[in-house]
């Protein structure tokens, strides 16, 4: 294949997947939520717009969908007096593009062997620095928060900005080092790598434990949900950085986030709960390491997606139990505990494999 | 013109008028020149892109676009400064001096760059086989600049105690 | 080849590892003593460190040059007597600096134990920049010592002088460091190396691109001037060594300046000391003789109307800068290329860093509690309130202008000959400048002394230290010990000259280790990931 040819099949691969998939995984994810909630509070949730009747209550969930998304798009499309308009205007765009890009490096199907020649089916870009890419990208979601905040000019927002700031920066920290302890193990930063090892050995979490609850407890506070939920604190900041957006700038917003949390899942399935590997199951591969594609395949990508969902659905369980933290606790929490458990880890992780090396 | 090279131009072109775009008009709210500074980060990772150096291009976004220039942003955000703080801009012999020697800088070097482009690198420029990815980087690091590493520990370290001597309210 | 050492690595880069050691162990002591007890003897703990590391470096003396097995030692450190030489100055000036921080820091409230862990990784980053034999390491270890230097000039925390000082030192030496950079960019571009040695074969080679090569030495040139103090970088010395306290600045008088001269003496020698370079087509030399001379008359002419002490002696340094630069210019070849130093620029470096000592710590002494003023009636009449102190001062300014008998004088002296030696007359104009310099200079050093012995207007005016002991006994050894090399200089006189010399060797080491240097290349390719390697330590 040529490199034009090879951009467009990307290109192709990146709309199939983000826009085919990921977009309504994410949809799907807000009514998971207020489902989820209405549960937890004792609530029914959302249940006005049914389109087959009450017989059918899950109906509810595409009526609600479909009028959430006429109500984004018809809303006056409000711009705050002296807000500096254009970066007003770029603040959604900057938050949804790198949850779009986050995509590029996940596999969530089964590609060939490390090592292997071949195509990965379910894979944009089989980079070699893997997930350093992700957190490349992942980092720049920060400015999108930020600089709608300011843009805004206003005291919740900017407060809400800087939170932001100051939150995503301490937990990216953490979130990162408690992967190093999964690519030194598995010795890859590519995922697909990552995702063959454990089929072989074991999965994540049985390897790198701790990592993982570090792990789990810093995705929380990167996708800036509760107890983290600092930056957007309804109590004391309105909506935090997003207060002045309305309409589909603010739906925009939102949806960034929502990839966000699949994107972290997703992750963490691929690093801890081995990815779209069945349990004693073996995945079937020709001479070159290719695996056989067929009706296990299928399975596969479905476990992926199941996992997936249990991740999401324990994130949105804690969201829901633990109250929010106060400002000093969680700068605390990430730099005198977080961060110095995730080095401690590494070290012990480090140890233990020259010891038995 | 190679493709490869129309592309090199604009990311350089774009470099180096987005670092302008940092210090140019004076007096202007320091936020933009952070943006600017954001977006050359990208251009100079393209560049490295270019020279085939991939985990360098991620690295360059991940440290520099992703976590520093973010604590830039928080730090001119939280000091939020007003126009009359930020001074006018001001003109003088000087700064025409230091103008006028930056230019001069730039057209020699462009000048010897140039007239010496032939005489360096070339096609007998062969990488080594897995140039770029983090496994030659960290064997580069590990092992041939594993002195310098730990120096750049002890430099870090001195940073911190630096950071917490000068600024904590109490010692 | 060179005969196969027995000496191990670690024991070869035994200094830089207890000197880091005393490091980290002071700072983990300062973090668990209480918030208000004395410091000082951390002080005491530092020195003794740097005691240790001299005994070892005296040992490695013996047995140098050493060959690093390692495989990034070996790249990054040159264990020579040059090296070995320079640490050992700069391990006395951070002994004695040291000593006179642990009386003064308390009487300016500001006696934090992390100040001497600070000292132990300034002195660590001097004692890598010495070593180093390429341009990466020597960087690293630049910035450990500036940055740590950086934040001991605002130590004084609660002084807006201090502040200001670190501020305005940080400012310019960011700058200064982004040359440094730049020129190692443009270097490496030209020659496609970052060892100093690769980079002089690579640029002997027709290929080498010459005019990039003079751009990065141009950039690596300023760099340099800024790290010295040398006219016209020298704009913040006077008001950083003012605003500092007077035991950083010590340091920034000794250490810094041996490290920096030591570094880059090394770096151009080595990498560019090809005699066809030197005034031809990269004429860092020329560049270097215009410079001392500048710096020679800027910091001896404005000392002259220096009231305070301190920037005295800032204006002062610039001045020695100058002198101390014209060593380089005396360098000497031999037909093959090959460069070394004659005796000159170390020698002249420990005789300046032994009388900067005793002066700045006489300078502690009279200043006052919590007060930086340090002018004319400071020392007025010190001769009868504290007559040790005063010939102290008396010693130390003697020495840096360079009355017999002294350090000073034998160092001027060793610089002059090596110039007119070394140049067949052609800088004959550099030493006459820089003897009328000596001779302006004498204005200002002996109004010190006059001032401390003659007037006595404000003899009532007591000496403010309450606890002046280590102040006194660091003062007191430096003096001391500059009147000894004076008075008997072979021994320190034939050290300098078998260091300067065996930067002679370094080419030769190079040539000959070619074979371990092919097999190194060859294992850098990284075939695989997963193939380790074996590296010994």
């Amino acid at each position: 294949m040529s490199v034009g040819e090879l951009i467009l099949f990307g290109i192709i691969k990146f709309i199939a997947i983000v826009f085919g998939w990921v977009m309504l995984v994410a949809t799907v994810l807000t009514l998971m939520e207020r489902k989820q909630s209405a549960f937890m509070q004792n609530r029914v949730g959302p249940n006005r717009a049914f389109v087959f009747g009450k017989k059918f209550p899950l109906s509810a969930f595409i009526g609600h969908l479909l009028s959430d998304a006429l109500k984004v798009l018809v809303k006056e499309d409000f711009e705050p007096p002296r807000a500096n308009k254009w970066l007003h205007l770029l603040g959604p765009g900057i938050a949804v593009i790198p949850a779009w890009l986050l995509w590029v490096v996940i596999p969530f199907g089964p590609g060939p062997m490390p090592g292997a020649e071949g195509d990965h089916p379910f894979l944009i870009a089989n980079l070699n620095v893997g997930v350093l890419f992700m957190f490349a990208v992942m980092s720049l979601s920060v400015y999108g928060a930020t600089l709608g905040a300011w843009a805004s000019n206003s005291a919740y927002s900017l407060l809400g900005g800087l939170r932001t700031a100051a939150q995503m920066i301490s937990y990216e920290v953490t979130l990162g080092l408690n992967l190093v302890g999964v690519f030194m193990i598995f010795g890859s930063t590519r995922l697909n790598d990552i995702i063959w090892g454990q089929g072989q050995s074991a999965w994540g979490i049985f390897l790198q434990p701790v990592g993982f609850v570090l792990f789990l407890v810093a995705s929380i506070a990167e996708t800036k949900r509760a107890p983290f939920d600092l930056p957007e604190a309804e109590s004391e900041l309105a909506a935090g950085y997003f207060t002045e957006y309305s309409s589909m700038r603010f739906a925009v917003y939102s949806l960034g986030e929502f990839i966000g949390i699949v994107a972290v899942a997703a992750v963490a399935v691929c690093c801890f709960l081995g990815g779209w590997q069945i349990p004693w199951v073996e995945t079937p591969v020709d001479a070159s390491g290719v695996p056989i594609y067929g009706w296990l395949t299928v399975a596969q990508i479905a476990i992926f997606l199941f996992k997936m969902v249990i991740f999401i659905w324990l994130q949105m369980q804690i969201r829901w139990t633990l109250p929010r933290f106060r400002y000093d606790q969680l700068m605390k929490l990430g730099w005198l505990y977080l961060l110095p458990l995730s080095l401690l880890n590494l070290v012990v992780t480090a140890i233990i494999m020259y010891a038995v090396r | 013109m190679e493709f490869i090279q129309i592309v090199f131009w604009l990311l350089a072109a774009g470099a180096i008028l987005t670092s302008l775009m940092v210090v140019l008009p004076r007096g202007r709210n320091p936020l933009y020149g952070a943006l600017a500074l954001i977006l050359s980060f990208f251009f100079v990772a393209g560049i490295y892109v270019l020279l085939v150096a991939h985990t360098m291009a991620i690295l360059q976004i991940l440290v520099y676009a992703g976590a520093i220039m973010v604590l830039f942003t928080f730090v001119i955000m939280l000091l939020n400064l007003s126009k009359r703080e930020l001074g006018e801009e001001s003109k003088n012999l000087a700064q025409a001096l230091g103008v006028g020697a930056v230019a001069f800088i730039i057209i020699k070097s462009i000048i010897i760059v140039d007239a010496s482009a032939d005489s360096v690198g070339g096609d007998n420029l062969a990488l080594p086989k897995g140039f770029g990815t983090i496994e030659s980087i960290a064997d580069q690091m590990f092992h041939r600049h594993l002195l310098s590493f730990e120096l750049i520990a002890i430099l870090l370290l001195v940073a911190v105690i630096g950071a917490v001597v000068l600024a904590k309210r109490t010692l | 080849m060179q005969a196969a050492t027995t000496t191990s690595d670690l024991a070869i880069i035994s200094p830089l590892f207890i000197v880091c050691a005393m490091g980290l162990v002071a700072l983990l002591v300062a973090v668990f003593t209480p918030k208000d007890s004395f410091k000082g003897w951390l002080g005491y703990v530092v020195a003794f460190g740097f005691a240790l590391a001299l005994v070892a470096v005296v040992w490695l003396w013996k047995q140098a040059p050493l060959t690093l097995s390692n495989e990034s030692l070996f790249f990054a450190l040159s264990v020579d007597h040059f090296g070995l030489g320079l640490t050992a100055v700069i391990l006395i000036g951070g002994l004695l600096a040291a000593l006179t921080a642990v009386d003064y820091l308390p009487s300016q409230r500001s006696d934090h134990g992390e100040y001497y862990a600070l000292v132990a990784f300034a002195v660590l980053g001097m004692m890598a920049m010495v070593m180093s034999a390429d341009m990466l390491t020597f960087f690293v270890a630049l910035e450990l010592m500036s940055i740590s230097v950086y934040v001991l000039a605002g130590f004084k925390r609660q002084s807006a002088f201090s502040t200001e000082a670190a501020m305005k030192y940080f400012v310019t030496g960011s700058f200064a460091s982004a040359l440094l950079l730049l020129g190692i960019a443009f270097t490496y571009g030209a020659t496609g190396s970052i060892r100093f040695t690769e980079i002089a074969e690579a640029l002997a080679s027709p290929q080498a691109s010459l005019p990039i090569a003079q751009f990065g030495v141009v950039m690596l040139l300023a760099a340099f001037f800024f790290k010295v103090a040398a006219a016209p970088f020298h704009m913040w010395t006077p008001d950083v060594y003012e605003g500092a306290p007077t035991s950083v600045t010590a340091l920034m008088a000794t250490g810094v300046k041996v490290a920096a001269f030591g570094g880059f003496a090394r770096m151009f020698l080595t990498a560019f000391g090809d005699a066809r370079f030197r005034t031809g087509d990269l004429p860092w030399e020329t560049i270097i003789a215009i410079v001392a001379v500048a710096s020679m008359f800027a910091g001896n002419l404005m000392a002259l109307a220096q009231k305070n002490l301190k920037r005295m002696l800032a204006y002062s340094a610039i001045a020695h800068t100058g002198y101390i630069m014209l060593a380089m210019l005396a360098a000497p070849t031999s037909g093959d290329g090959t460069v070394w130093l004659g005796p000159g620029l170390i020698f002249y470096l420990l005789g300046y860093t032994l009388a900067s000592i005793a002066a700045f710590g006489v300078a502690s002494v009279v200043s006052g509690n919590d007060v930086e003023d340090v002018n004319e009636v400071a020392y007025a009449g010190l001769a009868k309130r504290s007559p040790a102190h005063a010939l102290i001062l008396a010693v130390a300014m003697l020495s840096l202008l360079g009355i017999p008998l002294t350090a000073g004088f034998i160092g001027k002296l060793t610089i002059f000959a090596e110039v007119l030696d070394g140049s067949h007359n052609e800088y004959l104009w550099i030493v006459v400048v820089a003897v009328i310099n000596s001779i302006i200079s004498a204005f200002y050093y002996l109004r010190v002394i006059l001032v401390a012995y003659m007037r006595d207007e404000a003899a009532e005016r007591p000496i403010q230290l309450v606890s002046s002991r280590s102040l006194t006994l660091a003062a007191g050894l430096a003096a001391f010990l500059t009147l000894v090399v004076g008075l008997v200089p072979s021994r320190a006189l034939m050290a300098s000259g078998k260091a300067g010399g065996s930067l002679a060797d370094s080419k030769a080491r190079a040539a000959s280790t070619a074979t371990v240097n092919d097999v190194h290349t060859e294992a850098d390719a990284p075939a695989t990931a997963s193939a380790p390697k074996a590296t010994k330590l």
